[in-house]
């Protein structure tokens, strides 16, 4: 008989119906979690080390703990939602063997870049002893390699264990960076504060290597996900960018302190703005939760009804039922947020006493408790788009978020002291009604997505 | 450049069968004609191995892998918008089964040379997306829609796939049948504005449509119900509705529809061919190879029987061994010989064997395997099929011309073949009897005929081979196929 025999295969892509949720959260968590955890010790330590070295020293002390930060987090950026969407992928094929390999390529391939950028920065610095360049290379180093180890913890969900060791490694930091600024000064509190950063850095593997042995050999698959999901790199990187970039701008301005080559900091703008971004704690842990128990489920009972052979009709229902749930958990987020922000904004000058800020920090604080409100309604809205993988928006919506920061902090330089904290505050605004606007419109075609947007392997 | 271009489905030059045979023989027959060969095979690439010897005048074979998706992004303008009119007024009038518009959807959807839209974005646009949600609206499916959805992946993948295949230069393209091969003649001829025609053996749509009824593999909805109306599933409907649409389309653009024979026709016409454009040309065999059986047959002997066809429950043996066992009663001494391959099947031969013994034909039937036919018709006095499905039967042919009247059931074109098709080939005169299908009883007290009369059986041994000679001589084909593509060739 002439003709072809045809057969149906069933080429239901795995990877697009499951998985990368779990990525997401984590995402949000490590994003925002720890970080918040490394502030507050910065802040606490503030106040100690007064009594110890001199105000100049402080500002160094604070720059250099930033910088680490922030650069750490800006190149990490770069790698952590290709990464963690590897990782999801692997756990997904329940490749666990290959989940160590993968950690040391990792840690390999990020050590070289921050070798690279550490070296050349902290010994760049004029007027550092070899001592405090070498202390600040290697908690750079460590703050680095922090965010890898809980990119892989994060997507093994043991948030507890993470918690126990960044308090752990925060009151190490606090209680070292004390003890040895009483003898060494400056020089003390740093090696202190870093050593508390290297307990966090060896409990976090030690929890790898013993959920994840054995380790074979390096693993760089992880490489290719990164020009696979180029928008994630994009999307990572504009937003660790947007979040610093204010920073950079104000330090440039009249309020920036310089301390010698290339660092720079800004008391005024810098420790309030840290303080502020504590109050992202509850919202973020709130979308943890959120996102794992309610959403979770809503999500899996449309894509279970899509593979069990369900109608249009129903799968519309299941549809209706997911975005009803998004705007339930977004106006849950909203009022958890508010509400924080409110109690923030009124406790702000009795906060501001106690961490001895000064009037104006204390009006730059509470501009930026609400703009903290809008600032993470927006992360949360643009992580919930990349899991719904509207990525070619979520860059956009990070770009933007980039620019109007970058733009609202400008602008502050322009007008003046007064208006420091207002256009963080209008770039987060407009930001997350962008994004939420955007995210609407999409989500409504989310049966579209879901089944047009397959490939055909 | 070359003369005739094929475009073949599943067969030649990969899978042996009647068709390959047909078009090996065809190219063959004309050598002094270049063809170039476009074949489609199911499937992602994989090296096939070619299961005849190609002709040397055959100039090349493009192997094109149907389920090897490779969509094009490649498209002029932005116009985007008009094209996706012009794809929903085409879909809408081909639900009501109007092609008329193919010509405007072919330039500005498919043709790769002018095309408005990309296949990519076709099938991954919004707009089809809707598209799809009104037809399965209008479908009333109201079930799974996964499986509609990939229903309608699966079936417009290799369609869009085919876009883009590279189509030689011929002077006439030819396909075998309708179907994806269809598809891509009329593409073909859309492209080069050259003819194409087609010529079928079985009937595409109809085999399609039977091979859908029967899988297992396409989601049943109401598997559950203890009912199950005939064609009730959706997405059986789905395909054959496909498949229907292919060869309306393939009929409605080639310039003559070839046919083996009346029955055919018929499905054709209902298939949508207009009737003027389809002619018969029927199977032929090499007379000269098939000489008149010198066998003297004495009134009163005992006779040999023949079964010629593989040991297959298509051609349900297990009637003719029933009808062995009447005859037998009738005229104890009648030798039976069941020959071809046992080993296509070897469970039914196995069941045909049981049943041999089971009716006590031991001593009379023989499973001959694999013979030598040339041999073997000289030794018999008639020929039977009891197959419940044949085109044009070669047995047929060949017994006929070697002056054995055959019983044949009711099935291809076996009543044309023994009766006549044209009222001048009737007056050749029976060659044989037709006997409905799966009856034994009929089937033996035809072969009691032949057999109890040796002067019946020599003027229809006569007239069967009179028929095929005038009617079935395979140099005629060939002379006739030559004369369609000459006639191409030379631009009428």
């Amino acid at each position: 008989m002439a003709g072809i025999g045809f057969r149906l295969k069933k080429l239901l892509d795995k990877d697009s119906y499951t998985s990368s949720l779990l990525a997401h959260i984590c995402s949000a968590f490590i994003s925002s979690g720890p970080w918040i955890i490394s502030i507050l010790v910065i802040v606490v330590m503030e106040i100690i080390q007064y009594r110890q070295i001199s105000i100049i020293e402080v500002y160094t002390f604070q720059a250099t703990v930033v910088y680490c930060y922030a650069f750490s987090l800006i190149i990490i950026g770069i790698f952590q939602m290709p990464l963690t969407r590897y990782l999801a992928d692997m756990l997904y094929k329940k490749k666990y063997d290959e989940y160590l390999p993968t950690y040391a390529g990792t840690l390999v391939v990020v050590g070289i870049l921050q070798f690279i950028i550490g070296i050349s920065f902290c010994f760049f610095i004029k007027g550092w002893s070899h001592f405090y360049s070498l202390q600040t290379f290697i908690l750079y180093m460590a703050i680095s390699f922090n965010w890898i180890a809980l990119i892989f913890l994060g997507l093994a969900k043991n948030y507890l264990f993470i918690t126990l060791s960044f308090v752990s490694g925060g009151i190490l930091s606090f209680a070292a960076g004390y003890l040895l600024g009483i003898s060494y000064g400056l020089e003390g509190n740093l090696m202190g504060y870093t050593m508390g950063q290297v307990l966090i850095f060896l409990m976090l593997t030690f929890l790898l290597v013993k959920e994840f042995a054995p380790f074979k050999k390096l693993n760089f698959k992880f490489a290719k996900y990164l020009g696979k999901f180029f928008p994630l790199l994009l999307s990572g990187f504009f937003y660790n960018l947007a979040i610093w970039i204010d920073k950079f701008i104000i330090w440039s301005g009249p309020k920036g302190h310089s301390l010698g080559h290339l660092l720079y900091f800004s008391q005024t703008y810098d420790v309030p703005i840290f303080m502020a971004y504590l109050t992202m704690i509850p919202a973020i842990a709130y979308f943890v939760l959120e996102a794992e128990t309610s959403f979770l489920v809503k999500y899996n009972t449309y894509y279970h009804a899509i593979i069990n052979k369900h109608n249009l009709e129903t799968i519309g229902l299941l549809k209706d039922d997911i975005m009803f749930n998004l705007k339930n958990g977004i106006w849950s987020l909203v009022k958890v947020q508010g509400f924080v922000a409110i109690l923030a904004f009124f406790a702000a000058p009795f906060i501001g006493d106690l961490a001895g800020l000064s009037t104006v920090q204390v009006n730059i604080m509470k501009v930026a408790i609400f703009a903290v409100f809008f600032h993470v309604l927006f992360q949360i809205v643009s992580i919930i788009m990349l899991y719904f993988e509207f990525r070619k928006e979520a860059v956009l919506v990070n770009l933007f978020f980039l620019l109007a920061n970058g733009g609202g902090a400008f602008l502050s330089l322009n007008l003046g002291q007064w208006s420091y904290g207002y256009g963080y505050l209008a770039a987060a605004f407009v930001s997350f009604f962008i994004a939420l606007a955007v995210f609407a419109i999409k989500i409504k075609d989310l049966n579209y997505y879901t089944f047009m947007k397959q490939s055909i392997a | 450049m070359t003369d005739v271009c094929l475009i073949l489905e599943g067969t030649y030059p990969y899978i042996s069968g009647g068709v390959s045979s047909w078009v090996h023989n065809l190219i063959k027959a004309l050598p002094r004609l270049r063809f170039s060969i476009l074949t489609l095979m199911p499937g992602t690439p994989a090296y096939l191995e070619p299961k005849y010897e190609v002709p040397d005048n055959v100039v090349s074979i493009q192997t094109i892998f149907i389920h090897h998706y490779d969509i094009s992004s490649h498209k002029h303008g932005n116009k985007t918008q008009k094209a996706f009119q012009t794809i929903e007024q085409f879909y809408r009038q081909m639900a009501k089964r109007d092609y008329s518009s193919f010509p405007g959807f072919f330039k500005e959807v498919l043709d790769s040379r002018t095309r408005l839209v990309s296949p990519k974005e076709l099938f991954y646009s919004k707009r089809t997306w809707n598209l799809l949600l009104e037809l399965y609206k209008g479908m009333n499916i109201n079930s799974s829609f996964i499986d509609f959805f990939w229903t309608w992946r699966f079936s417009h993948l290799p369609l869009l796939t085919l876009l883009d295949t590279p189509i030689p230069p011929a002077a006439v393209y030819h396909t075998v049948c309708t179907g994806y091969a269809g598809l891509l003649a009329a593409l073909a001829h859309f492209k080069t504005n050259k003819p194409f025609f087609i010529t079928e053996h079985g009937i595409y749509t109809n085999e399609r449509r039977i091979e859908i009824e029967q899988s297992s593999w396409i989601y049943d909805p109401n598997k559950s119900q203890s009912v199950i109306n005939e064609m009730s599933n959706p997405f059986k409907v789905f395909w054959t509705a496909l498949f229907d649409h292919l060869g309306r389309l393939t009929y409605k653009y080639s310039s003559e529809i070839i046919t083996l024979y009346e029955a055919n026709r018929k499905m054709e016409i209902e298939g949508g061919a207009p009737p003027d454009k389809i002619k018969i040309i029927s199977n032929g065999i090499d007379i000269k190879r098939y000489k008149l059986t010198d066998r003297e047959h004495e009134e009163g002997s005992p006779g040999h029987v023949g079964f010629v066809g593989r040991v297959v429950p298509i051609k349900d043996v297990k009637t003719f061994i029933k009808s062995c066992k009447i005859i037998a009663g009738e005229l104890p001494g009648t030798r039976f010989s069941i020959a071809g391959p046992v080993d296509e099947d070897p469970d039914y031969f196995k069941e045909c064997k049981s049943q041999v013994r089971l009716l006590g034909l031991e001593d009379c039937v023989t499973f001959t395997g694999r013979v030598d036919v040339l041999e073997l018709y000289q030794e018999l006095d008639a020929v039977v099929l009891t197959s419940i499905s044949e085109a044009q039967p070669l047995v047929i042919l060949e017994a006929n011309c070697c002056g054995i009247p055959c019983v044949a059931t009711e099935v291809g074109s076996c009543r044309e073949l023994l009766y006549g098709r044209t009222p001048e080939d009737m007056k050749i005169g029976q060659s044989g009897y037709v006997t409905p299908l799966s009856d034994p009883q009929a089937t033996a007290d035809a072969v009691v005929r032949l057999l109890s009369n040796s002067t019946l059986r020599r003027q229809m041994g006569q007239s069967g081979r009179e028929r095929v000679k005038r009617y079935y001589n395979i140099e005629d084909l060939n002379f006739i196929y030559n004369a369609i593509y000459q006639k191409y060739i030379a631009g009428e």
